[in-house]
């Protein structure tokens, strides 16, 4: 009779459990990864260097696609993806979003692109966002835990299963708004003409509710708020400049 | 041979004096045909149209409004939206109309009126911010025509005098600005000022010097005065203050717009408090008159360098540039070159501070709205310009049918709910029963909304919408005030050149016929 230790029967267990996790993570497609790998950083602020794959995971949609004007609303408070078509809620999914030491982008984003099975921490669909500070996507992910909490470095994850049915309806360009959270930036610097960041943002949403017409509050100083900052500097007696000075931030209570 | 040259020459004779007479004819038929077309008006500012024109029910009318956007907005929509809502409802009234809209950018929008101007394509309406109103002396049409006599009572005078010229009323109005003092109440209370006080009569230049200097004893980080960064906005405050009502005299040749002074109607917005019955009348106290004078400009100026000289008025480079941060954090008495919209932001921000979206450091500033401090004995012509809606004529005339609805259109814009937006951006509705309703929208501080009324009937225009002497002020303030006076607030010229170098100017531009 042979006697094995109890260590021996340990170590031996534990090799075929790793097997068995790396072989079901390699298998890919819809299944959760066992392993307890560290996912890369998603969301990060900075150039990040970075690959795709393309593969052929298909997801069976059982709904009826929708239609019209497709808009992704993600709100960080409630932690909710609301998928909308002409301005009617399509879908709703729950969410991780960013922690507070790393938020999520608030803003009004686009699509710009899409790639499958990064796998890992971003599961297996990626949407990547405009943000033009930093890398920012909607995605899979390998923690189905954290779904629901802020969690994340900034991306905005939800469930495998729900990432992929919001694959088969979005395409490169559906508008993406984050919202649920009010910015506070130190407004410390003058804002001019291509000038990014969430100061502009903020200036943005302020300028909206203030009644002018800036397109898109994407974070880039752009001709359209360069038009709504000259418009504002005209209507209420300042040199227009088209540049966001403290004048301005006080004039629109941003300070 | 000499016989088949001289038929030659006998012919060619006589086709040249064909194509001569012939050419003649058409000149003369073109000639005609204008003439036919002529219509009482070929002179400048002289077309009149019918304003008894039947509108055609049988016809489609399109007329078209050139405007600009306003910061206007609520949880359901913006100034667009409310656009929509005025557009609809004279649709309803008129059905054959069709009414389209445009927005202009505010940078190019005057560029790309001159420019249809020139071509003889203006709009039937465009939104003119002023404060020149005549624009142009054939396509431009006068309203007069359109209003009845109770229709003319139910206007501010001072309305109707900034649109006035020769005997014409050249536009619709839309509100009335003001621009006044702001003061911060907490400062100036603690400092000794009866607030209520100033803000019903006045004050002097000596006694608002007195009180910021006191409020600097107290408060060394604290300016007396913060100003808008165009130094012409605070001369002419100045200037107004010494008893200018306009930049040129008024000669014999001037048609002079006076105001007369009036007692509102029942139920205005204005004028609601009680006064002081048996207050003896104001001795000697001169009445603001056109035209700068040298004397006036020293003075001025004087009173410049003495806020510059005393560190009452931050200097360029160390915050006079950031005149409404200062304000804002408690560090200026008192702001100028503003228009009346500063107390309504106070209420924004006092929003803001309840839904804990801003975080002054020490609370909001409680404005109290001023007028100009004057030297002593001396009334003020408040500032006051107009907004208004400009109606033309194309050059090919559309017809006085097509006339009447345009103006029947520009009436409805401006009247009733029109007010919303002047009560918005915190101007005064032109028409003295939409003030009332203007009070009420608003939910106006009745004593800053009493001044804005009462000081806006202190304006006066003594030259209308002239359009000689708009044109005169304009190349005066752009080439010669402006950048004297940057180069005055730089320290880079003295007084006593920078009052010559004004006179010199004014002499120069001066558009009215002087007494030989």
């Amino acid at each position: 009779m042979i006697v094995v230790g109890r260590r021996w029967v340990w170590l031996v267990g534990g090799i075929v459990a790793l097997a068995l996790m790396i072989g079901v993570s390699l298998a890919g497609g819809g299944m959760y990864s066992l392993l307890p790998v560290i996912p890369p950083h998603d969301g990060c602020e900075g150039a990040m260097e970075w690959g795709f794959w393309m593969s052929s995971g298909e997801t069976v949609v059982t709904a009826d696609p929708p239609t019209g004007e497709l808009m992704i609303v993600i709100d960080v408070s409630t932690r909710t993806l609301t998928l909308m078509a002409d301005g009617q809620p399509f879908k709703k999914w729950p969410c991780a979003v960013g922690k507070p030491s790393t938020p999520s982008p608030i803003g009004e984003w686009k699509v710009i692109s899409k790639s499958y099975n990064w796998g890992g921490g971003f599961g297996s669909r990626w949407h990547g966002l405009n943000v033009p500070w930093g890398i920012y996507g909607i995605h899979g992910t390998n923690k189905p835990g954290s779904i629901g909490t802020a969690a994340s470095g900034g991306c905005i994850r939800m469930f495998n299963r729900h990432v992929e049915e919001l694959f088969q309806y979005t395409k490169v360009g559906t508008p993406v708004v984050i919202t649920g959270r009010k910015i506070y930036p130190s407004f410390s610097r003058i804002l001019k003409q291509g000038n990014t960041g969430r100061d502009v943002v903020a200036l943005q949403l302020r300028l909206r509710d203030a009644g002018f017409d800036i397109g898109w509050a994407d974070g880039r100083y752009g001709p359209a708020t360069v038009q709504a900052i000259k418009a504002l500097q005209s209507l209420y007696g300042l040199p227009a400049t088209g540049e966001a000075d403290n004048n301005v931030y006080y004039l629109l209570n941003l300070k | 041979m000499k016989a088949v040259t001289d038929v030659k020459e006998r012919v060619g004779r006589v086709w040249r004096a064909t194509i001569a007479i012939g050419l003649i004819a058409m000149l003369l038929m073109a000639l005609m045909a204008s003439g036919c077309r002529r219509k009482v008006g070929d002179q400048d500012w002289s077309f009149v149209p019918d304003p008894g024109a039947e509108i055609d029910p049988t016809r489609t009318y399109t007329i078209e409004l050139w405007d600009y956007d306003l910061p206007i907005s609520w949880a359901d929509g913006n100034y667009q939206t409310f656009v929509d809502e005025v557009i609809a409802s004279f649709t309803e009234l008129y059905p054959n109309v069709q009414v389209v809209y445009r927005q202009l950018d505010y940078e190019t929008g005057s560029e790309e009126l001159a420019e249809a101007l020139r071509e003889g394509t203006p709009p039937d309406l465009y939104m003119n911010f002023g404060p020149h109103h005549a624009l142009h002396p054939r396509l431009q049409l006068p309203v007069e025509g359109y209003l009845s006599e109770e229709d003319l009572a139910g206007f501010e005078p001072i309305a109707l005098s900034l649109l006035s010229y020769k005997a014409g009323i050249w536009a619709w109005p839309r509100w009335l600005a003001v621009q006044t003092w702001a003061g911060n109440r907490a400062l100036l209370e603690e400092a000794g000022a009866n607030t209520e006080r100033i803000q019903q009569e006045g004050w002097t230049w000596e006694e608002f010097i007195g009180l910021a200097e006191a409020v600097q004893r107290e408060k060394s980080h604290v300016y007396g005065l913060v100003t808008n960064p165009k130094p012409v906005l605070l001369f002419n405050h100045i200037m107004r203050g010494c008893g200018a009502s306009a930049l040129f005299f008024a000669g014999e040749g001037a048609a002079l717009y006076e105001v007369a002074a009036q007692e509102p109607p029942e139920g205005s917005g204005g004028g609601e408090g009680e006064g002081d019955e048996g207050e003896p009348p104001a001795q000697d106290i001169a009445p603001p008159v056109p035209g700068w004078s040298p004397g006036q400009i020293e003075t001025a100026l004087g009173l410049v360098k003495e806020l510059r000289d005393k560190s009452l008025l931050p200097l360029a480079g160390r915050g006079y540039e950031r005149p409404l941060e200062y304000f804002w954090e408690h560090r200026a008495m008192a702001m100028a070159g503003f228009g009346t919209w500063v107390w309504h932001q106070s209420a924004w921000r006092q929003k803001r501070i309840d839904k804990r979206d801003l975080y002054p450091a020490k609370g909001n500033v409680n404005v109290v709205l001023l007028p100009i401090p004057h030297l002593e004995g001396q009334a003020v012509a408040a500032p006051v310009s107009c907004a208004a809606l400009i109606p033309f004529r194309q050059a090919e005339y559309k017809g006085d049918d097509h006339t009447r609805v345009v103006m029947a259109f520009a009436k409805h814009f401006i009247t009733g709910m029109g007010a919303w937006p002047a009560a918005e951006l915190g101007h005064v509705p032109p028409l003295i029963m939409d003030q009332q309703l203007w009070h009420q929208e608003i939910q106006l501080d009745d004593a800053n909304g009493r001044f804005i009324v009462d000081y806006c009937r202190q304006g006066l225009a003594p030259f209308g919408a002239d359009p000689t002497v708009a044109q005169a002020e304009t190349e005066f303030r752009e080439s010669i005030l402006t950048p004297a006076l940057e180069g005055f607030i730089g320290g880079d010229i003295e007084p006593e050149e920078l009052v010559e170098r004004l006179t010199r100017g004014l002499d120069r531009l001066d558009p009215v016929p002087r007494d030989p």
